[in-house]
Formats: C-alpha cells, sequence, structure tokens
C-alpha cells in the first residue's frame, strides 16, 4: 500500500466520522453577557439576534469558566433551522397535512400549478451601483420562498422579499426563484452594474484590526489586517519588528508581522498607518514558548 | 464607439454566518482533530475560529473564501502545544464530560495513521494536514501557513517522506 492510499483511506474515517455527528452549539466566552450578544448578533442578522438573547436567557447561567466572571453563550443555537435550500419535492404534494389552522375550505394544493409571481422592485435593470453590497427586493406570493442559489431572502408576511448580494466590478446578474409550497416555481433576473466611484477612493475609511495581541510561538508573530484605499501602502512598526503591505483592489488588506526580539511578557505598542497619515496602535505582548 | 459587452457575472450573496458554521465545522473539527489528536481540542480550535469569524462576518463573510480564513486561524491557534492544552482544559472543564463528541471512534489503522501525522514536526504536521485533509495545492497551504511556496513544498516533502518510513510504505 502506498503513503497515499493509506492517507486516503485515513480521511475518509476521519472525515466519515466527523460527519456522522451533529454540529453542537457554539459557546463563547463573554463579561457583558446581554450586551455582547446583542451586538454579535446583529453581525449574524437579526434571526439570529433573537435567538442570541432568547437562548442566552437560559443558558446563560449554565456555563461558567470557574471564576465567576465568564460565562459562555452559544452562538449558533442547535433547535435554529439552518438555512439552506429546499427542493420541491413532487410526491409530497398529495400527501402533504392540510394544516389544522386552515378554514375549512376546498383545500387547492393538489391541484395549484400556477408558479408565484416573483417582482424585482429593487433595483431596476441597468442599474449602476456604487457600492459593492446592494439589497435587492421585492414581492412574490404570500408564503413562497425566494432564494439565489442556495442562499433564501427574508420574505415577510406580505410577500414582499429583500436579499442583500455581494457585486463584483462590472456587471452582474442576479437570478432568483421563487417556490410556492406546492413546488411551483418562477425565477426572475436583474443585471445591474457596480462601479466603484473615483471620487470615494480618497476618503476610502482606514481601519486596522489585529488578530492576536499575544504570542508564545518562536517568532512571536502577530497578524494585522483591515481596510484603506486600493492601493495605498500601510506600514505597520514597532521597537522590535514591523513591516508594510499595499491595500489590495478590493479595499482590503493584511499583515504578518513578526517580532523576534520583543522581551518575553514585556507589552510594547505596535503602530499602524497608511500612506494618507491615518494611524492605529494597538499592544503586543510576548509571551514564554510552550 | 460600440459598447464594450462584458460577461456578467452572477452575484455571490453574503452567506448567513449560521449556514456557514454549519456546513464548515465538521470539516475544521477533522483538521483540528488530525492536527492536535485530542476530540475536545479539535472541537474547541473549531468553535474559537468560528468565533473569531463570526466577531468579523460582516467583513469575513464577504471574502471570496471565508473558510481560508477560518482554516488559517485554526492551524495558527494548534500551533501552541500550550493553546491546545488549554483549549482541552478548558473544554473539559466547561463541559463537566457531558458535550457530545464531533468525532466518532475510528478504524485503529486509521488512528494510527493520524498519531504518525501528529509525530511529524509541526510545520510538516501542519502541511500535510492540509494536503490530505482539505486537499489544498502548494500555494494554498503556503497561504495558509504564511510562508513562501517552495518552503511549503519543502515541508510537505518531508513530511510524506518521514511518514512513509514510519508507516513503513512506499512513498
Amino acid at each position: 500500500m502506498t503513503l497515499d492510499e493509506r492517507a486516503r483511506r485515513a480521511v475518509d474515517g476521519l472525515k466519515q466520522a466527523v460527519a456522522a455527528a451533529p454540529v453542537p452549539v457554539v459557546r463563547r466566552e463573554r463579561k457583558t453577557p446581554l450586551r455582547s450578544l446583542a451586538a454579535g448578533a446583529l453581525a449574524a442578522g437579526a434571526v439570529l439576534a433573537v435567538l442570541f438573547v432568547a437562548r442566552s436567557q437560559v443558558l446563560a447561567p449554565e456555563y461558567s469558566d470557574g471564576t465567576g466572571v465568564a460565562t459562555t453563550a452559544p452562538i449558533v443555537s442547535t433547535t435554529t433551522a439552518a438555512v439552506f435550500p429546499t427542493t420541491p419535492n413532487p410526491s409530497s404534494v398529495s400527501t402533504a397535512p392540510v394544516p389544522t389552522t386552515v378554514a375549512p375550505t376546498p383545500s387547492t394544493t393538489a391541484s395549484d400549478v400556477t408558479p408565484p409571481p416573483l417582482a424585482i422592485s429593487f433595483p431596476e435593470a441597468g442599474y449602476v451601483s456604487e457600492t459593492n453590497v446592494l439589497r435587492f427586493e421585492g414581492t412574490t406570493e404570500v408564503g413562497a420562498t425566494v432564494s439565489v442559489g442556495p442562499y433564501r431572502a427574508d420574505v415577510d408576511r406580505t410577500g414582499h422579499w429583500s436579499l442583500t448580494l455581494v457585486l463584483r466590478p462590472g456587471n452582474n446578474i442576479a437570478r432568483f426563484q421563487a417556490a410556492d409550497a406546492a413546488g411551483n416555481t418562477a425565477t426572475a433576473a436583474v443585471m445591474v452594474e457596480f462601479r466603484a466611484p473615483t471620487t470615494t477612493i480618497a476618503t476610502a475609511e482606514f481601519a486596522a484590526r489585529f488578530t492576536w495581541g499575544e504570542c508564545s510561538l518562536v517568532p512571536p508573530y502577530d497578524e494585522y489586517h483591515g481596510t484603506g484605499q486600493p492601493g495605498s501602502k500601510v506600514t505597520v512598526s514597532s521597537p522590535f519588528g514591523g513591516g508594510s503591505t499595499t491595500v489590495k483592489e478590493s479595499g482590503e488588506w493584511y499583515l504578518k508581522v513578526e517580532f523576534p526580539e520583543a522581551p518575553i511578557n514585556e507589552t510594547f505598542v505596535v503602530d499602524v498607518v497608511d500612506s494618507l497619515g491615518r494611524r492605529a496602535a494597538f499592544e503586543f505582548t510576548a509571551r514564554s514558548p510552550g | 464607439m460600440d459598447a464594450e459587452v462584458t460577461e456578467p457575472v452572477v452575484v455571490r450573496p453574503v452567506e448567513p454566518f449560521e449556514a456557514f458554521y454549519r456546513r464548515e465545522f465538521p470539516r475544521m473539527v477533522a483538521i483540528g482533530f488530525a492536527l492536535s489528536g485530542s476530540r475536545p481540542a479539535a472541537e474547541d480550535l473549531a468553535q474559537d475560529a468560528f468565533i473569531a469569524a463570526h466577531q468579523s462576518w460582516d467583513r469575513i463573510g464577504r471574502y471570496e473564501n471565508p473558510q481560508a480564513w477560518v482554516r488559517r486561524v485554526m492551524v495558527n491557534r494548534s500551533v501552541s502545544a500550550y493553546r491546545s492544552r488549554l483549549s482541552e482544559a478548558r473544554a473539559i472543564l466547561r463541559l463537566g464530560g457531558q458535550r457530545q463528541s464531533v468525532v466518532e471512534p475510528m478504524d485503529p489503522e486509521d488512528a494510527a495513521f493520524w498519531a504518525a501525522v501528529r509525530g511529524l514536526p509541526t510545520r510538516q504536521r501542519q502541511a500535510v494536514v492540509l494536503h490530505y485533509v482539505e486537499d489544498l495545492a502548494v500555494s494554498e497551504i503556503a497561504e495558509t501557513l504564511g510562508c513562501a511556496v517552495n518552503t511549503a513544498k519543502a515541508h510537505l516533502h518531508k513530511a510524506r517522506k518521514n511518514l512513509a518510513v514510519k508507516l513503513g510504505v512506499t512513498p
């Protein structure tokens, strides 16, 4: 048996074992439970935010790291339905039970062959966007789902839907599909253009973040990243190491900086500055290896 | 002048964090387990990496390949034996032995293979795990490890050679 054959078998075994088990709740440590939960949840979406608060109230006292200060709470609840696309199953149409809350009128579900209406109200065809993130909106039948590939739009009780999409430079086509409970589908597409405005480049927001803040490896290092004006230079400097990089077309930058001479357990300041003179400062501490 | 017609691209939505997490978590646990050999530590490493991603999901979710970011965080964090031990200790403390493990028991031969992988020097171990578990190209391994392509190639070559000797198989 060759090494690759042996490895393939071991990888299959490993992946099978992992895939067979459920995905657990993600927990994180926090010191101000509800405030940090709400902030984190907002980043993940409004639906998640509701779950966060609801679950934190139940789970916050359950987990403790023993310090009496930090507790843990779920980021994703196992009780949450995954937002995955569903393929209508024609065979289920005739056998689907009628919900008990439905008025006792003759059910038309089994004979419903009318595709749901699907309209895109924003943006209109040919729309030129100056940002690469655009919120698409429209209307469909009440109760229908709207999706782009594997991603579902939020559909409210009136049939109004919305979905935020990331555009690439140039022309973009967004193809939406609506599906009703009977499995009928309708599609609609719109082409929009993302044209980065030249006027905002000079004022592109500068942001810098660090990843670790401390390191126990040899040599110790940290990773810095953020956003800035595309093409501008970002320089990271400190008494014990530094470097520079150029902001990418996407407006993002990343730099790994090693601090080989950093004294152990002594915190020092790391300066980050871009070529427009905008600055940020962080602290870094090298720890004893191992 | 004729208008230039360019091929439109299909837009990519910002994937909800939850969907990303549910899809990618088992993969990350597999990497964590291959690197650490500890189930609780693997789960904790993966969770820590996803938490880091969640905190900046507004930015990371727009990346072409957010899983590469999570993978890099995991691999970096697994480097430190201290952190791995801490992760495991924290996992045990938090769960009080009640958490259901994500990784089920595996075949003894497979377990022996991963034990041999974990016996490799750190960089070799990382390179070979990324090569086999994630099926990454050398350039992607280099990007994940933050080193030059030739360096990653050398790590992978040595790792495969050492593994073959340890396992008594043909390289």
